[in-house]
């Protein structure tokens, strides 16, 4: 007996001794994800990771929603609808009810430096890729950071060509290389640096771009080229008053894609397709899976409508109505409009541009109704799914007519080409040649023709803000000045109690 | 021939005892008092020879010449054994039995003596919360114990139950209790993808033995992992040596509403939109004609879409026309179309028997429950076996297995505002929307609509949508026991938990949800395999008669993983095809897989001098795989000590104090209930751009990750007063979590939003108290029986410190220092401006705003993310010959939650169906003071809306009749006539009654009350045999 009670006694402490002594016993499988440290040493990795800087894209905070209806909101393109109470604090102009892309915007330029640091030790990463290969990431990479970089600036900081001195607290935190640790994470305390050193760096990644990304993608216009990146550059320089770079880069992509421009005949149809032929970059909504979803879809955000035309059938909410003042300018007139309120009034006339047949009444199935925006109807084949627009070519003509437009010491100044290029639009967009001939007139049929012509595709905020312009919404709502602190965005509170070096905007 | 056997074996018998009895002992038994007893049973110690006591307390034994002495029993008195003196006279005082030593407490791998135990532990019998009509147990525990909250999600049978000991101990990681069932640790979360499956519904009630609640940490740390939250031991129902005993019950009954809203009609509802459009119109200096207003009101509501008129047709309309064309709209109180009584069934059959060799239990039950909202209900199949065999006197082998099924009809959701929820969209949609057309079919099926903002009749959506959760669950063990010495025992013990859920969600075409996309369809299967196995020595000794010890030493391991499918796809032929094979268009498929695994050594020892000096101490040294690579070990260790006052020889047993204990522990445990990789660096998969899928780094590596930790101090006193007629028991503890496992929140410049590490400390202190009385005891079986028992726990809950010594806010919930996890920050509601009726708001000074800012917040309460800080109950139960009446309360105190279905009614514009809060008491006139703002269509121009601020924090106190009993049962001479051993007769009631403040359905929820089926009432019949 005492034997048996020696034995068990010994195999029992034996057994519990190796199992502990084992860490081995608590390895687990790990089919769900990746080892951080293998993960980019592939070209399937990388390609996959790029994948996901443009997958981030579709989020709301960014061109999902925010990026395309706030400006709109925030400016004098919208009108509170209430269907569903989204976007109502937006279009008031509430405090704290602005952008919220922070955060998405530096997950993907986290996203690109860990790429761009990975793919700056090629020998890395097996099998070997291709000089083309890791051109054309650098290119897409740097196109990527540098719109990121923009779409914060802008949120966030005053555009370099019109700065109120009192109130600007500087640029964005840089952040140019990955962070892979949280040490990393928690010692990296940038300052917000200046404005200028933002497009500073702005530019530095759009130069690259345009050299190193190809002239042509099979995933055009999903998927950036030297188009695209050059379109975008243009815009850059021009909320940098570098006049002469915006004309250069329009000038170059006019040369490429200028004959995409649609006209008066084919417009509306333009905007019915799946991908608008007029776009040098789109943001992919291609499965019904993708989708936003009924509440904040782009579809769902401007319309209640199913089918244009059909008020009975109701599909998302049309949180965002248009304005009396860019109905106005469309040349919308209503049947019967309150000095306080538009709703459940219909069109009683029209004139001759294009554009306005892609604004009418909303579903009735919404409560009261208002004059939406159909420019995004499920395109994609299902409702609620529509690829987003970053850039088109008529933005390109525009953005060359102001080059040529704003400053009279500018080595690019000349009022009749800028006036022919505006004219251009108007023409293609069943309206006739502008009248003024004027700077001053010139630049205001400018800024008309990119509120009718860019309408809830996310600018009229940022135009009337680079410009200085007071964001006129009585007597609808308060008038919100350019000296107001609500043009800013508020940083993330969280941002600013870890680090102290970045600063509030005023008023927050 | 047997007949001569028999003869043969009798006279065989007869000659031995005749041969035998040869010695004869006589005597009397007594009580202390002198009073003789009558029917002791005084037998020889190998019980060969046996005798009782007469009336006069005498008896006489014949027996065989070698024994030595005699034993004396009788129920309710101590046995003794007495040596046989010279004189052939043995006189006997029987002392009524120490029923303390029978008290059996469950702790961590052992069962000990209550008396000899230095811990905070509560136990709960089983026969206390069986048959009270919940679906799990969890939910019986409410009001049960002191230091346990506990608080039901919804009212969904099978729903999920949020129970916690001592308040939150973490803000980081999981803080739900380890519930360790017949040995395996039995994750309590919800694997349900469509409803809500709390897994410990799989166990039928009736099968439980004992809970014990292992509160403080010196009584966990033997689980030092997970033990952190406390830790709940359910035992099971185990064979008896007995005939086999057939035990069949069944009861039935009905669940009712607890409480309706009370809406608007439609000449109400017509009455405050009108004023809402007129106040909203006049706010822009526009002053509508009635006629104008009229016409705006009724196209507001869609009426054309009832009528058949068009919105041209109605604004061209007279006054007259419009006020009869109002007048004869009709009337639906949605709610009686959502709500109903569901009813309640639930069968079992017991068969519980055995030998000396072999015991065995076995049942098999049914139980069907619905809900009060269609189609939401829960049925459960399961069948217990437990079997034990004594191989040798030294070998015990048991099995023990649980094999259940549950299948669920879901609703729309479990919560949130979801046009097609009808818990959410009962008291919501328009009333003069009908349920029905004149010919039956429903009204607004799609591509038509509901009258109004809540477009979707949620009566057709909920006929026509298919939602089902099905799980099915094995749980079994088998441990071996082998005696290698009579103080020592080695087991070896494995056991699976396997659960499968899957489920069916529809969105029928007929229905908006479906229509647009033409069904959408989704269906899942998860997986989950949860296995353990402990080998252990036990080891119980006295020493010289009065030194005790026993204990546990072991090892174990617990590997778990989950995994699961879900797909989905739109585009479906037709309605009556729901199968995923009949959708044309995929929408989404998806796989995961996770896993984790921990092994530990653990340890107890316990001590005790003549049951009055008590020691214990344990240790466990635990390992986790979710932690940091050299960082996955932690060892908790703890000590008890209890001293026996009322055992020592000063003390004197007297009238008034019959038992006195003190104990006192300290302790530290751990917890690990995070994600399985947490700690490692990791790239995800899933997102998806332009039909290619990405990979992205979705957890930064947190290598040094480990065990977040809780000391605990606990001192406790256990007093019972006149010869224990009140027994009280109360207990106060220090518990301080720190090196919480938190995701510390990162700057978003970095691109990540935080990681996960140990840093933080909360603290919880509190005191737990507990009466029983018995308040009349009868002098025999049949006299009257009353006894009530009462508790209350109060636990302070105090954030000490958040991350890294910083205060920033963690990203998922309100967390302020030096206040109670949950806090609510907010702004404080001034009422209503007598003179405009609009809502107003005290900024930080004290003044008046319509723009409350963040800087105007005060800190308001404990919100819904804390606890109630006050919670208790109170049982009481009378009970004379065979009818007893048994009321239990349950109480909690201390919290504020804005009730979100609520809110919605209290809405100031009028797009959804009011109440009568809301409209009876609204700003009308100027001058007027009221509470309630002005009805006002739009959104009040510069300035918060109008539920802004702590106006809808309501407190969620409340006393609850939990449950009330009426039970009859046969006396023996009925039964015995029936042949029947047993039968109970009973009616009871679940939440007859509750008493609070609270406007919602039920102030009893967790987090938002925001679209879930509110709990319900139910009264239930129930019979009880054993045969």
């Amino acid at each position: 007996m005492k034997k048996i009670f020696i034995k068990s006694f010994l195999i029992f402490t034996t057994v519990l001794i190796i199992n502990t002594g084992c860490k081995k016993q608590l390895d687990v499988q790990k089919l769900s994800i990746l080892d951080e440290a293998a993960a980019l040493k592939t070209p399937n990795g990388i390609d996959g990771t790029i994948t996901s800087i443009y997958s981030n894209l579709k989020a709301q905070a960014s061109y999902g929603r925010d990026q395309l209806a706030l400006p709109d909101a925030l400016a004098d393109n919208g009108i509170v609808t209430n269907h569903s109470g989204r976007l109502v604090n937006e279009t008031r102009n509430a405090p704290f009810a602005h952008f919220v892309n922070w955060g998405n915007c530096y997950n993907s330029i986290n996203l690109c430096n860990l790429v761009l640091d990975a793919i700056a030790s090629p020998g890395n990463i097996s099998p070997a890729p291709t000089a083309a290969q890791l051109a054309n990431w650098e290119g897409q990479l740097k196109f990527l950071r540098a719109l990121n970089y923009f779409d914060l600036a802008r949120n966030y900081a005053y555009i370099p060509s019109f700065i109120i001195t009192a109130n600007d607290k500087g640029g964005v935190p840089l952040m140019l290389t990955g962070i892979r640790t949280s040490d990393a994470a928690n010692a990296a305390k940038p300052s917000r640096g200046t404005i200028a050193a933002t497009y500073t760096q702005i530019y530095s990644d759009l130069t690259t771009a345009v050299v190193k990304l190809p002239t042509t993608s099979a995933q055009y216009p999903y998927k950036v080229t030297q188009d695209a990146a050059k379109a975008l550059f243009a815009k850059v320089c021009l909320y940098n008053k570098d006049y002469v770079n915006a004309k250069t880069w329009a000038d170059q992509v006019i040369t490429s894609k200028g004959a995409t421009l649609r006209n008066a005949g084919n417009y509306v149809a333009g905007w019915r397709a799946a991908i608008n032929p007029e776009s040098l970059f789109e943001v992919a909504f291609i499965t019904s899976g993708e989708s936003l979803g009924v509440n904040v879809a782009m579809q769902s955000t401007f319309t209640s409508l199913v089918t244009p035309g059909n008020q009975a059938s109701t599909g998302g909410w049309g949180d965002l109505g248009a304005s009396l003042s860019l109905l106005n300018d469309l040349g919308i007139t209503l049947t019967n409009p309150a000095t306080y309120n538009i709703n459940n009034c219909s069109v009683a006339s029209r004139t001759a541009d294009v554009r306005n047949l892609l604004f009418e009444p909303g579903s009735t199935g919404r409560g009261l109704t208002f004059i939406e925006c159909t420019k995004f109807l499920g395109k994609s084949g299902a409702l609620y799914t529509d690829n987003i627009p970053v850039i088109r070519i008529a933005e390109v003509y525009l953005i060359r007519a102001e080059a040529q437009a704003s400053d009279a010491a500018s080595s690019v100044y000349n009022l009749i080409n800028a006036k022919a290029d505006v004219d251009m639009i108007r023409t293609n967009r069943g309206l006739l040649v502008s009248a003024g001939i004027t700077q001053s007139a010139i630049i205001d049929e400018i800024v008309l023709q990119r509120r009718l012509e860019l309408a809830m595709e996310g600018n009229r905020l940022y135009d009337l803000k680079r410009l200085g312009r007071n964001i006129i919404k009585s007597p609808f709502y308060s008038d919100v000045l350019i000296n107001d602190y609500r043009i800013l965005a508020n940083i993330p509170q969280a941002d600013l109690s870890l680090n102290p070096n970045i600063i509030q905007n005023v008023g927050y | 021939m047997r007949k001569t056997l028999i003869l043969l074996m009798c006279s065989f018998f007869a000659l031995t005892q005749a041969m035998a009895q040869n010695r004869t002992v006589t005597g009397v038994v007594t009580d202390i008092k002198n009073t003789p007893l009558e029917g002791v049973t005084v037998s020889t110690l190998d019980g060969n020879f046996a005798t009782q006591t007469g009336k006069d307390g005498r008896y006489t034994l014949s027996f065989s010449p070698n024994t030595k002495s005699l034993k004396f029993t009788y129920i309710n008195y101590a046995d003794i054994t007495s040596a046989i003196n010279s004189s052939g006279k043995v006189n006997i005082t029987m002392l009524l039995k120490d029923k303390s030593l029978d008290e059996i407490v469950v702790t961590g791998y052992q069962k000990r003596r209550k008396i000899d135990e230095a811990g905070a532990i509560t136990t709960v019998k089983g026969a206390d919360i069986a048959d009270m009509g919940n679906v799990s147990i969890d939910k019986a525990l409410q009001g049960a114990a002191a230091g346990v909250t506990v608080q039901a999600n919804n009212g969904i049978p099978g729903g999920n139950i949020r129970i916690n000991i001592r308040g939150l101990s973490s803000f980081g990681s999981g803080t739900a209790p380890l519930w360790v069932i017949d040995g395996i640790p039995f994750p309590s979360g919800n694997l349900s993808s469509f409803t809500q499956t709390n897994p410990l519904s799989f166990l039928n009630q009736s099968d439980i033995e004992s809970i014990d609640i292992l509160k403080d940490a010196a009584s966990t740390a033997i689980y030092g992992s997970s033990g952190a939250n406390g830790v709940i031991l359910v035992t099971t129902k185990k064979g008896r040596n007995q005939k086999t005993k057939i035990g069949f019950s069944y009861y039935t009954g009905y669940n009712t509403v607890l409480k309706k809203m009370s809406t608007l009609n439609t000449q109400q509802y017509l009455a405050y939109r009108t004023e809402a459009i007129d106040n909203q119109q006049k706010l822009s200096n526009i002053n509508l004609t009635p006629q104008q207003l009229k016409a705006s009101v009724l196209n507001g509501i869609e009426v054309p879409l009832l009528t058949g008129l068009t919105a041209a047709q109605i604004n061209a309309m007279s006054v007259t026309s419009l006020d009869s064309l109002a007048a004869a709209l009709p009337n639906t109180d949605w709610q009686d179309a959502i709500f109903g009584t569901g009813k309640i069934d639930n069968y079992e059959l017991t068969l519980n028997g055995g030998n000396d060799k072999t015991q065995f239990y076995t049942s098999a039950s049914y139980q069907s429950n619905n809900s009060i909202i269609r189609k939401t209900d829960f049925k459960r199949a399961n069948v217990k076996i437990d079997v034990t065999n004594k191989v040798t006197d030294k070998l015990k082998v048991n099995f023990n297995g649980f094999f259940s099924t549950i299948y669920q009809n879901a609703p729309f959701a479990t919560d949130g505002s979801f046009l097609g929820n009808p818990a959410f969209s009962g008291a919501l949609i328009l009333p003069h929307n009908p349920v029905r057309n004149v010919d039956g079919s429903y009204f607004g099926l799609s591509p038509n609509k509901l009258m109004g903002l809540l477009s979707h009749n949620v009566v057709a959506v909920n006929e026509y949508n298919v939602v089902y959760e099905r799980t099915n669950e094995a749980l079994a063990n088998v441990s071996i026991e082998y005696n290698i010495r009579p103080w020592l025992t080695f087991r070896s013990y494995g056991g699976v938990d396997y659960r499968i859920v899957q489920g069916r969600l529809f969105r029928d075409p007929r229905t908006p949800d479906g229509f647009g996309v033409q069904g959408r369809g989704t269906t899942h299967a998860d997986w989950f395999i949860n296995l353990i196995t402990t080998q252990s020595l036990l080891f119980n000794k006295t020493f010289s008669g009065k030194h005790n010890i026993d204990g546990v030493v072991g090892y174990e391991f617990n590997p778990r993983r989950q995994e699961g499918f879900s797909a989905s796809k739109t585009g479906f032929t037709t309605y009556q095809l729901p199968l995923l094979t009949a959708g044309g268009v995929l929408v989404s498929s998806d796989e995961y897989f996770t896993e984790n695994k921990k092994n530990g050594v653990f340890g107890a020892f316990n001590y005790n001098f003549d049951r009055r000096y008590i020691i214990g101490i344990t240790g466990r040294y635990d390992g986790s795989s979710k932690f940091g690579e050299n960082t996955k070990f932690g060892f908790f260790p703890s000590v008890k000590v209890a001293w026996n006052v009322d055992k020592e020889n000063f003390f004197k047993p007297n009238k008034y104090i019959s038992s006195l204990k003190i104990r006192a522990s300290y302790g530290r445990t751990g917890n690990d209930l995070i994600g399985d990789y947490d700690a490692l660096g990791t790239y995800g998969s899933g997102s998806l751009y332009n039909a290619q899928s990405g990979i992205f780094p979705n957890r930064l590596a947190s290598s040094s990750l480990t065990w977040e930790n809780i000391k605990e101090k606990n001192f406790g006193i256990d007093l019972g007063l006149f010869d224990n007629r009140i027994r009280i028991s109360t207990d106060v503890y220090d518990k301080l979590s720190y090196d919480i496992l938190q995701n510390a929140t990162l700057a978003s410049y970095t691109g990540w939003n935080g990681v996960r590490l140990n840093s933080g400390k909360l603290s919880n202190k509190g005191i737990e108290f507990q009466i029983s009385a018995d308040i009349l005891r009868p002098k025999s079986d049949d006299g009257v029986r009353w006894t009530v028992t009462f508790n209350y726990s109060n636990n302070k809950n105090k954030v000490l410190e958040i991350v890294n010594g910083s205060d920033v806010l963690n990203s998922q919930t309100i967390n302020l220092l030096n206040k109670p996890f949950g806090a609510v920050l907010t702004t404080k509601y001034a009422g209503v401006n007598a003179a405009t009726g609009r809502a107003m708001w005290y900024d930080s000074l004290g003044n008046i705003t319509y723009n409350p800012q963040n800087k105007d917040r005060y800190y308001a309460g404990i919100g819904a993310n804390g606890l109630p800080p006050v919670i208790g109950g109170l049982s009481t139960n009378i009970s004379y010959k065979g009818i007893s009446l048994d009321a239990q309360f349950a109480y909690q105190y201390g919290q504020i939650i804005s009730d979100g279905q609520y809110n919605f009614a209290m809405e100031t514009i009028a797009r959804v169906n009011l109440i009568h809060d809301n409209y009876d008491y609204r700003w009308t006139t100027p001058g007027q003071v009221t509470h309630i703002p002005r009805a006002q269509a739009g959104a009040e121009p510069n300035g918060a809306g109008p539920g802004t601020g702590d106006r809808f924090l309501q407190k969620t106190d409340m006393i609850r009749l939990r449950s009330l009993t009426l039970a009859y049962d046969l006396n023996k001479t009925v039964l015995n006539k029936l042949k029947v051993s047993s039968a109970r007769f009973y009616v009871q009631g679940g939440n007859l009654y509750t008493y609070t403040s609270f406007k919602g359905y039920d102030p009893e929820f967790v987090t938002t009350a925001t679209g879930i089926v509110p709990q319900s009432k139910n009264i239930t019949v129930g019979v009880q045999l054993t045969f």
